[in-house]
């Protein structure tokens, strides 16, 4: 299973059946071919040490992969929101909700292939810029199925789609490649929820592409939450295309898994709109997380915030970078780009590369990056109101996620991730319930 | 009882407080009135455990507990509670999460049941009540955004919620209108009963019009220099610090 040498992909793809998006597919596979996986020395990889999986002789999933409820209940949300469960990319009828919603098409990208691939050109792959980055190309190479959900001119998601990604892989190592397509018309709304989750400890990949396409007067929310198990390499990738007069909010909650890459991108190509990237990270033994963004504002009187936080305890490490690109004449551009790191152990490592490219004169562009260890004075007024030292702190990793966490709007998802975060602090037992 | 005896403490090495002695007894209210600078908030945190502070010689016993023994959160349960001057806000918490965590926490310490979500919110309305505080605050993060007059009333709040044996107020007062000043003031009157002790501690003597005092301590330099009744406020409101300094000079 391991050589020496790089893995290709070649005789993966080879076994894809031809379809509409052969031609795409083998493009991408030699785009991915060329790069194969960068050493630390190109800059895009600088923090992220691909030579664990660099030769590993990534299989198919088993195209009969199957799981029950009891496996996928863990990371439902509310009951009755509208799901929809792949395990190792194999759609799972069985645990989904065939949702269906007025004014929303919810679509398999596999049946689209076969029978309306019209519904994909122009579309799939053409936002996430697979050609500079090998996890997109692979995904983009490999692409068999996924979701599209295309929201019509005027129409409303009634309430969130839930899409559900379990990782469970097998003996041999395999690499799986979701892939979501949302394509918001004008004056549309709605809200996609994606969870990659798994609980096992089997050798996987997982390249998740997400592209959301937004025409004008769009209100969009997408969330990504990771909990991946500790065998699975997550290299994530977002793309984001807005029209005029939108806001569009793309939140990663990376929680589990030892490698978390997720690289977004946002373009805000029509005037009067707002694009919000949001991240929250939790980093505990070996974990790595990172987080490579860039902003596109490519027309005038737009605005983006970028908030990002990392929580790092024992060896763990995080690295961020923020490229905010102002196209010239794109001026009144309003860009603010955070990153805050809390470092809980001395051990723990975390980098913050802000970069700026700005080609008009009338912006306002700020970043700021912090590293921080917890506030001795609000850990003084905890302890003295009654709360022991541990939980004390533990409740100031709470107040620093909870910023990220207060803005995720739909509450089973909120409440989910607060859950979460409290079971695993110091001194749970004295922390008080989520409600 | 809150005993403090002979307490020295200093801060980078600069000695701050040069032996106090003070003894409050159950039911009673004492003030503690000072120049800027002579160290009553001071005392105020080390009562409660700060450990920016060095304690050099001395006690402080709270009902049997040596104070000095024990963590911050110890102190609490024990029985003490300290309005901060300054109350921090904690964004991302909301004052409901971190009351609720106090509270038990107290409880637990104290060997008594946890308060479920019921018993808690019951209690809040009951004790928001005392202050008159807008319920919604508790859903804002710990003192988050709150105004000056808003921090003080939670500060109350906060004390009465988790029934202290022996409660210091480090300027409450500071930065009250004289509306606020009453609410806050009935507040901690009502609050008054015969196991409760109180050290109010005030740059001004205005506040001893609306919570009298039984005792009033003069601070100046580390140093209790002056111990008398209500009358003792009025004076120094009459003639400064410095009267109190000369007349000490003149005693001596």
């Amino acid at each position: 299973m391991t050589t020496n040498q790089p893995c290709t992909f070649s005789d993966r793809s080879k076994a894809i059946a031809q379809d509409g998006f052969t031609k795409s597919r083998t493009e991408a596979l030699a785009r991915f071919q060329d790069m194969l996986w960068p050493s630390m020395r190109d800059e895009a990889w600088r923090y992220t040490d691909t030579r664990p999986i660099a030769s590993i002789d990534f299989a198919a999933a088993d195209p009969s992969s199957t799981t029950d409820m009891d496996a996928i209940t863990p990371f439902m949300l509310d009951d009755d929101m509208p799901r929809m469960v792949f395990v190792d990319g194999v759609y799972q009828a069985s645990c989904s909700t065939a949702p269906s919603m007025p004014g929303v098409q919810i679509d398999r990208i596999s049946s689209l292939l076969a029978n309306d691939p019209n519904r994909l050109i122009d579309r799939l792959s053409a936002h996430a810029d697979w050609q500079d980055d090998p996890a997109s190309a692979l995904s983009t190479a490999l692409l068999t199925d996924g979701v599209l959900v295309e929201i019509e001119d005027g129409a409303s998601m009634q309430e969130p789609l839930h899409l559900i990604f379990l990782s469970k892989g097998g003996e041999e190592p395999v690499s799986v490649h979701p892939r979501v397509l949302i394509v918001a018309g004008n004056n549309a709304k709605g809200t996609v929820i994606e969870s990659h989750v798994g609980t096992s400890e089997n050798t996987i990949l997982t390249t998740p592409v997400t592209e959301l396409i937004a025409g004008d007067n769009v209100n969009l929310d997408h969330y990504r939450m990771v909990q991946e198990g500790a065998g699975t390499w997550h290299l994530g990738d977002l793309a984001l295309h807005q029209g005029s007069n939108t806001e569009v909010s793309s939140c990663v909650l990376a929680f589990d898994g030892p490698v978390v890459r997720t690289r977004m991108r946002g373009t805000l190509a029509g005037e009067h709109s707002n694009a919000i990237l949001h991240g929250l990270a939790l980093g505990h033994g070996k974990r790595h997380v990172e987080n490579l963004l860039q902003v596109n504002h490519m027309v005038p009187n737009c605005r983006s915030r970028e908030a990002f936080k990392h929580v790092l305890e024992d060896e763990s490490t995080a690295a961020f970078t923020g490229r905010i690109y102002v196209a010239e004449g794109a001026q009144k551009t309003d860009a603010v780009q955070t990153n805050r790191n809390l470092l809980l152990s001395p051990t723990a490592r975390s980098t913050a590369r802000p970069q700026l490219e700005i080609y008009a004169d009338d912006v306002k562009c700020t970043h700021g990056a912090t590293v921080g260890e917890l506030d001795a004075e609000a850990l003084f007024y905890l302890q003295a109101r009654g709360v022991p030292t541990e939980a004390a702190r533990s409740m100031l990793v709470q107040a620093f996620a909870g910023e990220i966490l207060d803005d995720v709007a739909p509450p089973s998802l909120r409440s989910q991730a607060m859950v979460l975060l409290r079971n695993r602090l110091p001194a749970a037992e004295h922390l008080a319930m989520i409600e | 009882m809150l005993q403090i005896t002979n307490l020295h403490a200093s801060i980078d090495g600069q000695p701050i407080l040069r032996g106090i002695d003070l003894s409050i007894k159950d039911g009673e209210v004492h003030s503690l009135m000072g120049p800027n600078g002579s160290g009553k908030s001071t005392l105020a945190k080390v009562l409660a455990g700060d450990e920016a502070y060095e304690v050099t010689d001395g006690s402080i016993v709270l009902n049997g507990h040596d104070l000095l023994e024990a963590d911050p959160h110890e102190r609490a349960a024990a029985g003490l509670f300290m309005a901060f001057q300054y109350p921090v806000e904690i964004p991302g918490v909301t004052m409901k999460y971190f009351l609720r965590t106090a509270i038990n926490s107290i409880r637990k310490n104290r060997g008594q049941d946890e308060l479920d979500a019921y018993e808690f919110l019951s209690l809040v309305k009951e004790r928001a009540n005392l202050v008159e505080l807008d319920l919604d605050l508790l859903d804002r993060p710990v003192n988050g955004g709150f105004s000056g007059g808003e921090k003080k009333r939670a500060e109350i709040f906060q004390m009465a919620m988790l029934e202290p044996t022996a409660c210091i107020l480090d300027e409450t007062d500071s930065g009250l209108d004289i509306d606020a000043l009453k609410i806050v003031s009935d507040g901690v009157n009502k609050m008054r009963s015969p196991d409760r002790s109180f050290l109010l501690i005030t740059h001004y003597q205005r506040l001893l019009s609306y919570i009298i005092p039984d005792v009033v301590h003069v601070l100046v330099d580390g140093r209790i220099i002056r111990t008398g009744d209500k009358q003792l406020a009025m004076d120094l409101e009459e003639h400064g610090y410095a009267w109190v300094e000369q007349e000490n000079a003149v005693d001596a």
